[in-house]
């Protein structure tokens, strides 16, 4: 299918691709079911350890009974019985109460009835939150997927720039690119026209507000017959709305959508904007979440999706709330469990001859091999000691979560292979699109374990998948040492080695490939580096887990200044980071290259210096002074008056005001001046910027490549007010090169 | 270092069975419960269960104030992190695979049920459902058990009103001292006239040493084969 209509009526239309169009079918007798069983106690309460024992009943207890009454012949009610089905993975078929309801809508109102009937807690809800075309394909096994052997799907893309709002704004709407009117009047109408020669299946905008704006600009400018459906109208599914959970406050924009037609939100998506149209169709057909659904998914969403499919496969239904508590363990235990993943701090400065092994997709992988899965852990059925560390017992039974990621990590390694294959540019765009959306599930799975209030999730598989990565890496670090490497680093997955001293070395890839062997999890030869440098922690002398640079010994730097190609591998340096103005970036990159030359931090304080030099003459194009932040919140929720937040302000000043998860970019004209005087938008016209700030961004930038050998900030400054540029005439024929 | 000086003897509050509020209006959080809690253990007589909605459960704090890492072997702990995780936890305290404490803790109690996934007209009676939970953990195993909570007000009045006991924890110019909030007992942890700072973890871990040896209990130091405490 393309996409499901839901009406108030209860009536669904189903959309599906034919060569030409698009069949519609209405069905009026489709009922969304959800179940009730009941009290959280009868599961989790006074009798419960590692496996719930509800007690035994034949058919109904009074108190669903009693609920049954209550319900029948309530509107939102189309049929109410007794059915058994399996509450949790860890218990049998129970006889529960399933509620067919009227329409989608009254799924969640007889939810709450329930609810408020009797008292709390008494009942516990199934099937509940289900987004509603998911929930279609579940209960009526249609595939989520449009099939694409009947034709490929046709876009439309309709976008505003994200800094031009009200009335006017349409003007400034781009049709897949291109100008679509100097008017608003002019805009609907080459839309209008657009939709209906194109006749798209997925519409994407820059913003879902689109949609109502268009057709609110068609009702005031007569433009007769405007849609952007397949029929008339369009619905808004979700308020845009400010929620709390746990402490951290979001916000999650409002949804339109359109009939027959799948909207793609920009300001929105992750998927889509990760992985692009083609990732997210491949990723439809794995995780059974049609289109639109997923493409305002987060990666949790997704997952869970795949999990409710697997449990369905089990007749397992999909608890409402995260019920199940952890079990009571020694507080010896949960410190044990709490170290987290095992790093070995690294040695900060300069190594040389450094190469790097990383265990590929080690947390799936382990989740896999060890049969790690919400049921299996501390199953209660086994006593046996599994888990390194912890003693937790892992069933003998399969888990289910294995099922769910084993497809997953073999479609994964399936797509690299054909990546490194293919010569078709086409072939690779796509295939590199279905391996970054798959990649971002299963670097998630592992975390997601670990959210309490995730539906499957489940405290103690979040510890024991932690527990045997630790027992891996550490098995790991005695091999090698073993057989003659010293370990200069290792963190997560990721290990380096250098030969130890006087020790002769047993051949790397053979070392890798027994301990590949011997963990059941390959370790994969990354790279051979001829130096790494590990940075210290801004304000300390040990090092900094995620911060370093260094040379691959295969790849020369490239000719042309300021880039590094593939040549040095950096991590959480600035240079990194997205924020980071190009200009810093470039002189961050050509003290990199610099400090490769020639490992003098004088060195590369000249070319700082020179740097700083051009910037102090007003040299610097103010283009590439642009700051480039992601907005995470609305402008009220942020609590400091960072520079961020005063380009947020000014933003709004001009009337373009940004929404979480839009970009905002913007130059320091004045950070010490108030409010919004400090910046100018990206947009608007820049004739000055704040030297000092850059200059300061700048000096941290070459801090960071200079501190691991001892030069801070203070060396630098000391250093640049010196006065003799001591190695300009040394390398300046090398570097200006 | 100030031992030898010491003049006063290190007192912490007797627990009574039942229902004991504490409310700890400081920084310092859960360190003066988990003192409380760890001075029952050394008395000995069971194993001490901790059911946490604070999230204030992190051991790294336990394992420092404790005088010997056995005894984070008898300290049973287990959080919630939604309300219905919570009820069925204080539903488990008293379940067959809990037997014989010697002291229960439940800290952050009204916390969860403020969160914004519980409806409303709901929170109320959980919470009330929940303090009835914890008086039949007092009653059913014949032990002390201790209360915090997140905030105090209208919301968690039920529980002061439930409460046998009422401790109010403050730093005094003195020490750390107890007060219970009929005002006719306190307890004054530890003079600081020799110069501890209360809020240091160094002045805990001094107290519950202390604690440990009027018990006869171990202590880091003392101990020289590992085991069961
Ligand atoms: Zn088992």
């Amino acid at each position: 299918m393309l996409t499901v209509d839901f009406h108030s009526s209860g009536d669904v239309v189903h959309w599906a691709l034919t060569d030409d169009g698009v069949t519609r079918t209405v069905h009026s007798e489709y009922t969304p079911t959800l179940f009730v069983g009941d009290a959280v106690r009868d599961l989790y309460g006074r009798r419960g350890g590692p496996t719930p024992t509800p007690p035994d009943r034949d058919g109904l207890s009074e108190s669903l009974t009693d609920l049954q009454a209550f319900l029948t012949g309530q509107d939102a009610v189309v049929d109410i019985q007794c059915e058994a089905h399996r509450q949790t993975f860890r218990t049998a078929p129970r006889p529960l109460l399933r509620i067919d309801a009227a329409s989608v809508d009254a799924v969640r109102r007889i939810a709450q009835r329930v609810q408020q009937f009797n008292g709390p807690a008494e009942y516990t809800c199934y099937n509940v939150d289900l987004t509603p075309q998911f929930r279609y394909c579940l209960e009526t096994t249609t595939p989520a997927s449009p099939d694409r052997s009947v034709r490929s799907l046709r876009t439309l893309t309709l976008s505003i720039p994200p800094h031009k709002a009200g009335p006017d704004a349409l003007s400034h709407l781009t049709i897949d690119g291109d100008a679509a009117g100097p008017t608003p009047e002019a805009t609907v109408t080459a839309v209008d026209r657009a939709v209906r020669e194109r006749d798209p299946d997925v519409i994407v905008v820059s913003t879902a507000k689109l949609v109502p704006v268009l057709f609110d600009a068609a009702d005031t400018h007569d433009v007769p017959n405007f849609e952007l459906g397949r029929a008339p109208g369009y619905t808004k599914l979700a308020g845009e709305s400010t929620y709390t959970s746990y402490g951290q406050v979001g916000h999650s924009p409002a949804r339109y959508t359109i009939p027959g037609r799948v909207v793609i939100d920009e300001s929105n998506t992750f998927f889509y904007h990760e992985a692009g149209l083609p990732g997210c169709l491949d990723l439809v057909n794995r995780a059974g979440l049609p289109l639109e659904e997923l493409s305002w998914a987060s990666i949790g969403r997704v997952l869970t999706a795949m999990q409710i499919r697997a449990a369905r496969d089990r007749d397992v239904l999909v608890p409402w709330q995260a019920w199940r508590p952890e079990l009571f363990k020694p507080a010896a235990t949960l410190d044990a469990a709490d170290r987290g993943g095992t790093t070995f701090a690294p040695a900060v400065g300069v190594h040389e001859n450094v190469h790097e092994l990383d265990f590929a997709s080690l947390y799936p992988n382990i989740i896999r091999t060890r049969n790690i899965s919400p049921e299996t852990v501390c199953c209660g059925c086994c006593d046996t000691n599994d888990v390194p560390g912890l003693g937790y017992s892992i069933c003998e039974a399969d888990g289910y979560l294995p099922t769910v990621l084993g497809p997953l990590i073999d479609a994964r390694s399936r797509i690299k292979d054909q990546i490194e294959e293919t010569t078709d540019d086409v072939e690779r765009d796509r295939l590199d699109s279905a391996s970054s959306a798959i990649k971002w599930i299963l670097v998630s799975c592992f975390g997601y374990q670990g959210f309490s209030n995730a539906k499957f999730g489940r405290i103690e598989c979040h510890e024991a998948i932690n527990a045997f990565a630790r027992d891996i890496l550490l098995d790991a670090k005695t091999a090698l040492e073993d057989a003659g490497w010293r370990v200069v680093h290792g963190i997560v997955d990721s290990i380096w080695v250098t030969p130890t001293k006087d020790r002769e070395q047993r051949n790397l890839e053979t070392v890798a490939a027994e301990i590949s062997t011997d963990t059941g999890i390959e370790l994969e030869y990354e790279c051979a580096f001829d130096w790494v440098t590990f940075c210290p922690m801004r304000n300390s002398e040990s090092g900094a887990l995620t911060r370093y640079f260094g040379k691959r010994r295969d790849e020369a730097l490239p000719v042309s200044e300021a880039t590094l190609g593939d040549a040095i591998k950096t991590r959480g340096i600035e240079g990194r980071q997205r924020s980071t103005p190009t200009w810093v970036e470039d002189v961050q990159a050509e003290a990199l290259r610099v400090f490769d030359k020639t490992r003098s931090p004088e060195a590369v304080c000249d070319v700082l210096r020179r740097t700083l030099t051009s910037l102090r003459n007003d040299d610097v194009d103010p283009e590439r002074l642009v700051i480039d932040n992601r907005v995470s919140k609305h402008i009220a929720d942020y609590t400091h008056e960072t520079l961020t937040v005063a380009a947020l302000k000014r933003a709004t000043l001009n009337g373009t005001g940004l929404s979480p998860g839009q970009t905002i970019q913007y130059v320091v004209v004045n950070n010490n001046a108030h409010g919004t005087e400090r910046v100018r938008l990206s947009y608007e016209d820049i004739t000055r910027y704040d030297t000092d700030w850059y200059a300061n961004a700048a000096i941290r930038a070459v801090e960071s490549v200079l501190a691991p050998i001892g030069w801070r900030e203070g060396e630098i400054r000391d250093y640049l007010t010196g006065t003799t540029d001591q190695t300009l005439t040394a390398y300046s024929e090398r570097t200006d090169s | 270092m100030n031992t030898s000086q010491r003049q006063s003897p290190v007192e912490l509050p007797e627990l009574d069975t039942g229902l004991t509020l504490v409310d700890v209006g400081s920084d310092l959080g859960v360190t003066p419960v988990q003192s409380l809690l760890l001075d029952r253990v050394f008395a000995g007589d069971g194993d001490a269960y901790w059911v946490d909605a604070a999230g204030t459960a992190q051991t790294t704090r336990l394992r420092e104030l404790a005088p010997d890492k056995r005894y984070l072997h008898r300290v049973h702990v287990a959080r919630g992190f939604t309300a219905y995780q919570q009820t069925s936890l204080l539903d488990r305290l008293t379940g067959d695979r809990v037997t014989t404490p010697s002291v229960v803790v439940a800290t952050g109690i009204d916390r969860l049920y403020r969160d914004t996934d519980v409806p409303a007209t709901h929170a109320q009676d959980l919470l009330v459902r929940a303090i009835a939970a914890l008086a039949r953990v007092a009653r059913v195993h014949d032990v002390p058990v201790v209360v915090t909570r997140s905030r105090a007000d209208e919301f968690t009045r039920p529980l002061v009103n439930a409460a046998q006991t009422h401790l109010q924890w403050e730093d005094t110019q003195f020490g750390p001292r107890f007060t219970d909030a009929a005002g006719d007992v306190e307890t004054l942890v530890y003079h600081l006239s020799d110069g501890w700072v209360q809020t240091t973890l160094a002045y805990w871990q001094e107290v519950l040493t202390h604690r440990a040896r009027m018990h006869d209990a171990s202590v880091v130091g003392e101990e020289a084969t590992s085991g069961s405490v």
